[in-house]
Order: structure tokens, then C-alpha cells, then sequence
């Protein structure tokens, strides 16, 4: 059985509409929500919590139909994107607070349990102003948790943190989570995060979820350009099929012969992406087990952080990531002539309809 | 700072003091009329009555008004009034635009003996609400009550929404929200309202004198002592009645700053 299932829900807020949303979440899996600002995240979640009423379809948590049972009895644990903790309660009041409307027995001892979970025993008498970026998360997760929540959904609760904290948090979370295991729907703008935390990552784009699957499923095998240029810098390239022959694929791009494996039939269109960290260069062409060999003149040298990105023109223009360390053995320069090799598999084939 | 820049600033000054001139020298002359021989003022029962009156009266008009304006000022703070919710404002804000005096002749029509709320007073309980300290108080509230709800629901709007979402889903049904949030987090909102209706009730004047000139308030005293007596008698009065004002506004001004 599955932590939550949603089937087919549409929801109508203002001009903004959430349109055939399905998925589930396992048990104990954390499932990311990837999309740009004004994709329907927050909306999404807030419909799952029952802040926005559902206009069709279902939601069941642990197999119970809860579409229409009001928020506070729904047993969802809800981080909002600015923690939304009390601020006229100390933190342990402010973790304490939803003890009071539940059944759990125990409180005392449970507040220890948490406190220690959490390491935040020590600033349980502080006010929440007065607490770090990070200690607000745990604060605001602690009082999440002591509830028991069948599962928890987080709205982009880490994107006030900086770089290097919000990873570090992210996989605290993460942590706390499987230790408990709680299932959790987890929302960002934030490839890095999602997939660090996603056990899947679904896309959701205006108001659609759009691919829903593991992380490398969707780096390497997206099902559309949007979406592959979504984890940053990608080859998307458009080719016509010319033969197939087992599966093994011979396009047309550019003029050019390109090999690769998919079900498609000669004379399809089709779109081919290739990540950029699958591109090898060479100085001299090696025998390999690749076989598509091009040579090529390098048109753009780009320094992204720790990687080098190399666009070398052969009729078509392909981006390859090196490092420091290879653009200076191979001595790669403007206008200098290179070969470009990538394997067969690392293309992946989407047929444009 | 540029030249212009400085003279800009100069003459923004020059009036911002004659405002605050115009302010404070009447109130500060009146205070000369705090002299020993002018105390004899508040021996006198009627004056020591008026000031009960107004005090009490106008405390009872900023509970009254806190205890009814809260949960309308709620409710408008969440548009729970839809497509209503301008005519809603409206209606409440209309008593800070209508002259005092026809606030109170439209209240008599109310109230009054002939009125439809004081006839049936009159004629089942054998009630005359005019000329009754409950008069004085309908009076006030009906000047006043603004003060309280505009205030309160500006705090109300401040409150974050998503501490009320996070409240919501922790499993808080509305009434523990609304005391264990909204409540608390608008306090001092609530509060200032209260002080604003109760600062406006002492001194409401044209609505009371139609409802009640008897029992007197404090202004009604005053502008009496001012027809029949005496301008340097109303004026001891008055500067009395000032300082009391001054000193209860001062000293809750100060507490609730304090607390803020």
C-alpha cells in the first residue's frame, strides 16, 4: 500500500488550474517535487493539506479517502517555506503546540524523545527570533513530528538557508525521515536538492506533473528538451531515423550519421539528447567501442565552477564537460581541431509526435 | 548635503513646529488654570460626578466595544464577507464621518421614548433609556466603536497566515487558533484600539448631550459651566478633566510601549 495516492485531482485556484495530478508515494519514500517558480508546487501541496479544496478526483493516505476531510484531521505534517514557528512561543512551547489537540499519550516523555532527535534540547526555552537558519528547521521539524504525521510535505523550507547549509540540512532531513521512516513530499526549485533528497523526482510544470520517476531516469532518459535543460546545460538535438536494425539506430543530424538504441522506425523525427559529461575529446581518434567519432573545431570554452564547458562545432554544435586538468594536458584552445566521441547508449531518443 | 537639500529640510521644520505649537499652547495655557484656589472646582459633587461618569462610562464604551469590535474585525480581517466586504467597511467607518450631533438625533429616533428600540424599552419595562447613563454609553459606543475594529483588524491582517496554516495542521480547530494566535499576536493592536475608543468616548460631547444631558459627563459639565457660570470656571474644569485624560493616556501609552 502506498503512504499517499493521488488519482487524477484537479483543483481550480483563481486562474491557476492543477490539471489530472497522479502519483503515489511508498512507504517511507521521499518523493521531490521539481519545478520553477508559479509551476503549482505550493499549490499542489496546499490541495494535498486540504487548504484548497479539490474540484475532482481522490487523495487517500495509508488507503483512506481523506479529498474532503478538513485539514486539521487529515494527519499531515505540513514545513512551510518560512517555518511559519510561533513567534510569541518559546521553542518548546512551539513544539508542544499540536500535543494539545492530539490523543498522544506520554507528552513529557515524548518532548525528551524529540528534543534529543533533534539536538535541540538546549534552546528549548529561547525565543524562535533568536535561533540560527538551521536551528529553525529542526525546530519547525521537531514540531512537525511529535505529532505523528502519516506523512509530511515541505514546502521549500531550506530556500532562506545558504548554499552550503541548505545541503547540509537537506541531509538531516533526509536522515531524520528514514530514521523515522516517514514518507515525505518534498518541494524545490532546486535541482541539486531534489536529488539529493528524492528517492524519485517528479516535474511539474504549469499545474502538470510532467515525468515522474528515479533521479538518473530523469537526468539521463528526460521526456522532453524542457526538462532535460531543467538540470542545466544539455546537447538536445533534432535528427531523422534512418534505419533500424535491432534496435540499433542510425540518424540523420545535420548530415551527419549518429548511432543509438531506441524503438524507433526509419523516417521518424526525433529528438536526441546526449549529457554533456558523456562527450569524450580527443586529440587523435583511439579505437573504442563508441561509434560515433566526429572531428570538429572548438567554437566556445566556458568555465562553469569545477567543470570546463568545451562546445566544439562537427555540423552540429555538441557541449562537452572536461576539467581544468584535461583542457590543459590536451591543450584545447579556440579554433582547434578535436575529436568528439560519445557511445551509442548515451543517447537517448524521444520521437516528436 | 546639498544646499537646496538643506533648505528643504529648514522649512519642513519651520512647519512641523507650528503644528506642534498649534497642538500643544491651547492645552498648555489650560494648564494654568491648575491653581490652588482653582482646586475649590472638585469639591464640588456635580463636577467630582461629571468626571465619574465620563471615566466610567467611557471605560464600560471601550469594553463594550473591544468585546464586540474583536470578532467583527476578525471576521473582516479574513474576507469573511466576500463580495459584501467594502459595504461591510463602509458601515463600520460611517460613525468617524457623520457629525456628532446627528449621530445623536439619529439615535434618538432609535432610543427615544418614541424611538423603535425605546419604545419597546419604555413600553414593556417601563424604561426611559434617554437621559440614563445608558444613553451616555450608546452614545459613545456609537462614535467610538470604529476605533476598535479598524485597529484590531489591521492587527488581525498583520498576523502571518501561515502561522495560522501551521496551526491548522498541527490540529488547532479555529477557536484555539484565534486565542492562541491571532489573539496574542495582535495584542497590542487590540489594545491601542481600546485606547483610542476609550480617549474618544471621554471626550464625545454632541452625540451624548442629545441622548443625556443628565446625568452630565465631564463635557457636558464643562460647556454647562461655560453658559451659566463662568469662562475661568469651565476652564478649571477643563484643565481638571485634561490632566486626568493626560495621565491615564500617558501612563497606558507607556505600559503598552513597553510591552511591544
Amino acid at each position: 500500500m502506498s503512504s499517499i495516492l493521488l488519482k487524477k485531482v484537479n483543483a481550480s485556484i483563481g486562474n491557476f488550474d492543477l490539471s489530472d495530478i497522479s502519483f503515489s508515494v511508498g512507504k517511507g519514500e521521499i518523493l521531490v517535487i521539481v519545478g520553477d517558480n508559479g509551476a503549482g508546487k505550493t499549490k499542489l501541496l496546499e490541495t494535498i493539506a486540504g487548504f484548497l479544496p479539490v474540484k475532482s478526483g481522490k487523495i487517500e493516505v495509508f488507503g483512506k479517502d481523506i479529498t474532503y476531510t478538513p485539514t486539521s484531521k487529515r494527519g499531515i505534517g505540513f514545513i512551510f517555506q518560512n517555518l511559519a514557528l510561533f513567534p510569541h512561543m518559546s521553542v518548546r512551547k512551539n513544539i508542544m503546540y499540536g500535543l494539545k489537540y492530539s490523543k498522544i499519550e506520554g507528552k513529557k516523555r515524548l518532548l525528551e524523545e524529540i528534543a534529543q532527535i533533534f539536538g535541540v534540547k538546549k534552546i528549548l526555552d529561547r525565543s524562535p527570533e533568536t535561533l540560527s537558519g538551521g536551528e529553525k528547521q529542526k525546530v519547525a521539524l521537531a514540531r512537525t513530528l511529535i505529532t505523528d504525521p502519516k506523512i509530511i510535505l515541505f514546502d521549500e523550507p531550506t530556500s532562506a538557508l545558504s548554499i552550503k547549509e541548505r545541503e547540509k540540512v537537506g541531509i538531516e532531513i533526509k536522515k531524520i525521515l528514514k530514521k523515522l521512516e516517514k514518507p515525505a513530499i518534498f518541494v524545490t526549485h532546486n535541482e541539486n536538492e531534489a536529488f539529493l533528497l528524492g528517492d524519485r523526482i517528479a516535474i511539474i510544470e504549469r499545474g502538470k506533473i510532467i515525468q515522474i520517476g528515479k533521479g538518473g531516469e530523469i537526468f539521463y532518459h528526460p521526456v522532453s528538451e524542457k526538462i532535460a535543460k531543467f538540470f542545466g546545460t544539455t546537447n538536445v538535438f533534432k535528427g531523422t531515423v534512418l534505419k533500424n536494425e535491432n534496435d540499433s539506430v542510425v540518424l540523420n543530424v545535420n548530415g551527419k550519421a549518429v548511432t543509438a538504441l531506441g524503438k524507433v522506425v526509419e523516417g521518424d523525427e526525433v529528438t536526441m539528447f546526449i549529457r554533456p559529461e558523456d562527450v569524450v575529446l580527443m586529440k587523435e581518434p583511439c579505437k573504442t567501442s563508441a561509434r560515433n567519432l566526429f572531428q570538429g573545431k572548438v567554437i566556445n570554452i566556458l568555465k562553469k565552477g569545477p567543470l570546463i564547458e568545451v562546445k566544439v562545432d562537427v555540423e552540429f554544435e555538441i557541449t562537452s564537460f572536461i576539467t581544468k586538468g584535461s583542457l590543459e594536458k590536451f591543450g584545447i584552445d579556440m579554433g582547434k581541431k578535436m575529436y568528439v566521441e560519445f557511445k551509442a547508449t548515451a543517447v537517448h531518443l524521444v520521437k516528436i509526435e | 548635503m546639498r544646499k537646496s537639500d538643506k533648505l528643504t529640510y529648514t522649512i519642513f521644520f519651520i512647519i512641523s513646529a507650528i503644528v506642534l505649537t498649534f497642538i500643544s499652547l491651547p492645552l498648555i495655557r489650560l494648564f494654568f488654570f491648575l491653581t490652588p484656589q482653582n482646586a475649590s472646582v472638585l469639591k464640588s459633587r456635580s463636577v467630582l460626578m461629571s468626571f465619574w461618569n465620563s471615566l466610567s462610562l467611557s471605560f464600560i464604551t471601550a469594553v463594550i466595544s473591544a468585546v464586540f469590535g474583536v470578532p467583527l474585525a476578525f471576521l473582516m480581517s479574513k474576507r469573511s464577507f466576500g463580495k459584501f466586504e467594502r459595504f461591510v467597511e463602509t458601515i463600520v467607518d460611517v460613525p468617524l464621518a457623520v457629525p456628532h450631533t446627528v449621530a445623536g438625533i439619529a439615535l434618538l429616533f432609535i432610543f427615544g421614548r418614541r424611538g423603535i428600540l425605546g419604545a419597546i424599552a419604555y413600553n414593556s419595562f417601563d424604561f426611559k433609556i434617554t437621559g440614563t447613563r445608558v444613553a451616555i454609553v450608546l452614545a459613545m459606543l456609537f462614535v467610538s466603536l470604529s476605533y476598535t475594529v479598524d485597529s484590531a483588524r489591521e492587527g488581525f491582517k498583520s498576523v502571518d497566515r501561515s502561522l495560522e496554516k501551521a496551526a491548522t495542521v498541527l490540529g488547532a480547530p479555529l477557536h484555539s487558533i484565534f486565542g492562541t494566535i491571532y489573539l496574542p499576536l495582535s495584542r497590542s493592536s487590540i489594545l491601542s484600539g481600546f485606547m483610542l475608543t476609550w480617549a474618544r468616548a471621554i471626550s464625545e460631547f454632541g452625540a451624548v448631550v442629545i441622548l443625556a444631558y443628565y446625568p452630565m459627563t465631564a463635557p457636558v459639565k464643562i460647556y454647562d459651566a461655560f453658559t451659566q457660570y463662568s469662562l475661568s470656571t469651565s476652564g478649571a474644569i477643563a484643565a481638571y478633566l485634561l490632566l486626568m485624560c493626560m495621565s491615564i493616556f500617558l501612563t497606558l501609552r507607556f505600559a503598552i510601549g513597553e510591552k511591544r
